[in-house]
């Protein structure tokens, strides 16, 4: 440990409680962060780069298939401000409120393709543990996806898996400007 | 351990992982440039960085 505490470590539930509630009306770097801003604010740099990242993410995975994912994953770590979020490309794309309101029974839903479903299980075990992925998931994702494909994909669900549960241990609902992201209608 | 991925390459890192640095090389970059900026932050102290970078890798099986 260095001499000085890091800052994150004064950030305690109470200054969450009291900045919901009203009762801490300036909240400062010490305080616990009450939206995306001043989450930003507490690491700009790695907000930054993660956000970078995201972007970068958006322009390399199939844009139906990484919204799939996101939401899924979001509904699976129970990040629920982000259900109510939607990634244009993907309606663009075409894929459609009534395809995501079945998402959650995507393994017998006759909406979802061979190649979504082998997407959405290797999200599935990929959430509950990376350590879960089987050699056969990974060969699943392999016959509808380019070895790129595939690994833009993982690296897709990593970046929305952590960014969903950041904002859920947080208490913090994600900025979709910032994320590239837009309400659903 | 062994690559799930075709890899362009059989050479591997400096930690003895394979290289898949070949592959969407992009995103290469920018997780690059996050971990520089989480590694290389002042917001946490550096040893509960890695403290839980370790702890993360034990639960999840990865050998680095």
């Amino acid at each position: 440990m260095g001499t000085e505490a890091p800052r994150h470590f004064h950030l305690v539930a109470r200054d969450r409680r009291r900045a919901r509630s009203g009762t801490l009306p300036n909240v400062t770097a010490t305080g616990w962060p009450t939206d995306w801003n001043e989450l930003a604010a507490l690491a700009p740099e790695s907000v930054d780069q993660f956000v970078a990242l995201h972007k970068v993410i958006d322009d390399s995975v199939d844009p139906v298939i990484i919204e799939l994912c996101r939401l899924r994953i979001a509904g699976l770590v129970g990040a629920s401000a982000h259900l109510s979020l939607r990634r244009p490309k993907a309606a663009a794309a075409g894929l459609t409120e009534a395809k995501i309101a079945e998402l959650a029974r995507w393994p017998e839903s006759p909406l979802f393709s061979a190649g979504e479903r082998a997407c959405l299980a290797l999200a599935e075990q990929f959430c509950m543990g990376a350590y879960t992925v089987t050699e056969a998931d990974v060969a699943t994702v392999l016959e509808h996806l380019s070895a790129d494909e595939c690994y833009a994909l993982v690296n897709g669900i990593w970046v929305m898996e952590a960014l969903a549960r950041m904002t859920v241990v947080m208490g913090v609902d994600p900025d979709p400007h910032a994320l590239g992201l837009v309400p659903a209608a | 351990m062994s690559p799930r991925l075709p890899l362009l390459t059989n050479e591997v890192t400096a930690l003895g992982a394979p290289d898949a640095r070949g592959l969407a090389p992009e995103i290469g970059k920018a997780r690059s440039r996050l971990a520089k900026a989480v590694y290389g932050g002042q917001e946490v102290d550096p040893v509960v960085v890695e403290l839980v970078r370790m702890r993360n890798a034990r639960v999840q099986q990865c050998n680095l």
